[in-house]
């Protein structure tokens, strides 16, 4: 029954290590052959920074692109998923799963690509974790957020025939939403852009890098909401789908 | 001796409703265990609905449908394989990829039977399927269907886009199965297939079936007297409210009458007007087909004026 998202996911892991391993070769041989490229900074490693880098773009990325995991189902091959031995729920179900963990393994992969062009010898000089008791809260924090992108994509398209629509739009969308919301409009407006942007998991994004623990943790618990409420609207839209 | 029959797919008052289009409408039948039952009926005659409605794709408006006496349920696909009309397969997989599916989804595939499935149609698994032609997509999704030895078979179009040599496979494919045990629902455009394989038949038209029942008895219910003269066909006294006439139709120097006796005494009646020939004829599928549904291409061929 996952097999074929298996195979999505494979293929996406593919070009993914192909591309960091391309970036991670090209980091190199700048590094050998432009002298400038050396920083010596010297400072402290800011390991969360690296990660959730890594869970944004890169979990960003894969969320937006299995996202439509259900809506392309739906573009003609609902009479060879619904005729399988399994309920429609375990079906969506099953195919998130995968999804979701295909995009953690590629957000997690992305990471450590990261440390390793960050640890290119000679690049930083004496490199020290920047580790703290609240780094695992802010690590599940950043890891929920390709999550929550995820699911929101897929209860947006669950009802289209393929999701390219949700896919090309949700980007632009959140970030004007974002953009929007920072720039000193009247009252009324930052009021509005404040509203739109409680829909906006983008917007939870930057206070995942916040000091208050409080505000970690209540854009962690945001961003897990998003993650499970889109997941069950995808779910219930699919289940009432007809083909 | 009595035979016990066993109903393995049960259909009753089906209705379906797309907005205010009536796709299908009261439908009933009973489909016995190892038999083949043909759906026939022209474009948007509620076929393809039926099947979705049957299997759960699309919800019916009304209706029961049972399966060994079962609702359906999804476990039950473990023993229903169906092929749609239109290919449904994932365009990026290869064949290979879809055989691998099968197999993890389905507890009963073989790979022995898929590979002499695979061989009796002859196409390259390597393939991605938007890569293979229609007649092979057909192909693959009849070798997915048959290779996990479903007791009960849902065939929508199943030799559509297949040459000649294939359709026969096909239909070789469906009877072999049913000999063994398995309940077989197909529907085809081409009567000829409908009528060497299947055993018993429905047609519908317009949402409704309008003719049910076994086809070797609907083909020796009728005679059809098919009549040529010089001119236009003329009216005969008497023919139209003969209690064995059942239809007549003319179009320009061609009668045809649909009896339901030996058509003699009709006969004579008919060559009374003198026609240039006159025969008695048994029906076909396609003549049962075609006066059930009315055949409303009889006005616009008239229109044609091929008698002139």
């Amino acid at each position: 029954m996952y097999y074929k998202e298996f195979l999505r996911m494979r293929n996406a892991v593919k070009w993914l290590a192909i591309s960091l391993a391309v970036m991670l070769v090209a980091h190199a041989a700048l590094h050998l052959f432009v002298a400038g490229m050396s920083s010596n900074s010297g400072g402290a490693t800011n390991f969360v920074g690296i990660f959730g880098t890594a869970a944004l773009v890169i979990g960003g990325i894969m969320a937006t692109v299995f996202g439509s995991t259900l809506a392309y189902e739906n573009d003609g091959h609902l009479e060879v998923a619904w005729t399988k031995p399994h309920s429609r729920t375990e079906y969506a179900t099953t195919a998130m799963l995968v999804n979701a963990a295909g995009i953690m393994f590629c957000v997690l992969m992305s990471f450590f690509a990261f440390v390793l062009t960050w640890l290119t010898p000679g690049m930083h000089e004496q490199v020290t974790w920047n580790l703290s008791p609240s780094t695992a809260n802010e690590l599940l924090g950043f890891a929920l957020f390709p999550l929550a992108w995820y699911a929101v994509i897929v209860a947006l398209s669950a009802r289209l025939r393929g999701g390219a629509l949700v896919q090309s739009l949700i980007w632009p969308v959140a970030l004007v939403l974002l953009a929007l919301h920072q720039i000193p409009f009247t009252p009324v407006w930052h009021s509005l852009f404040a509203a739109l942007n409680i829909v906006n998991p983008l917007s939870y994004v930057s206070l995942m890098g916040g000091r208050d623990v409080n505000t970690r943790s209540f854009a962690a618990v945001a961003l897990a909401l998003f993650a499970l409420g889109g997941w069950a609207f995808a779910t219930i839209q699919w289940r009432r789908l007809e083909a | 001796m009595t035979t016990e029959r066993t109903v393995t797919i049960s259909v009753k008052g089906l209705t379906k409703r797309y907005q205010s289009a009536l796709a299908v409408d009261r439908l009933s039948f009973d489909i016995e265990k190892g038999s083949i039952f043909g759906l026939l009926g022209t474009n948007g005659a509620g076929k393809t609905t039926t099947f979705k409605c049957l299997l759960g794709l699309t919800f019916a408006d009304s209706g029961d449908v049972r399966f060994d006496g079962e609702t359906l349920r999804p476990q039950l696909f473990e023993r229903i394989a169906y092929v749609p009309e239109r290919n449904a397969l994932y365009g990026g997989m290869s064949g290979g990829d879809h055989l691998e599916l099968t197999k993890r989804s389905y507890r009963r595939y073989d790979g022995a039977r898929a590979q002499a499935l695979l061989d009796l149609f002859g196409f390259d698994i390597k393939k991605k399927v938007k890569e293979l032609s229609k007649g092979q997509q057909t192909a693959l999704a009849l070798t997915l269907a048959f290779s996990i030895h479903p007791d009960i078979l849902v065939l929508d179009e199943p030799s559509s886009g297949l040459d000649p040599v294939h359709q026969r496979h096909v239909l070789d494919l469906m009877i072999d199965a049913a000999a063994g045990g398995a309940t077989i629902l197909f529907s085809s455009h081409q009567i000829g297939q409908v009528e060497r394989a299947a055993d018993h038949v429905a047609i519908m038209h317009k949402g409704r079936a309008v003719l049910t029942g076994d086809v070797e008895e609907l083909r020796a219910g009728e005679k059809i007297i098919e009549a040529t003269f010089h001119d236009d066909a003329p009216a005969i006294a008497g023919l139209e409210s003969d209690p064995h006439v059942r239809r007549v139709m003319r179009q320009g120097r061609l009668l045809r009458a649909y009896v339901l006796d030996s058509g003699n005494g009709v006969a004579n009646l008919i060559g009374q007007a003198k026609p240039v020939s006159l025969r008695v004829l048994n029906q076909n599928l396609e003549d049962i087909f075609l006066a059930a549904v009315g055949d409303d291409s009889s006005a616009a061929m008239a229109t044609l004026n091929l008698g002139a």
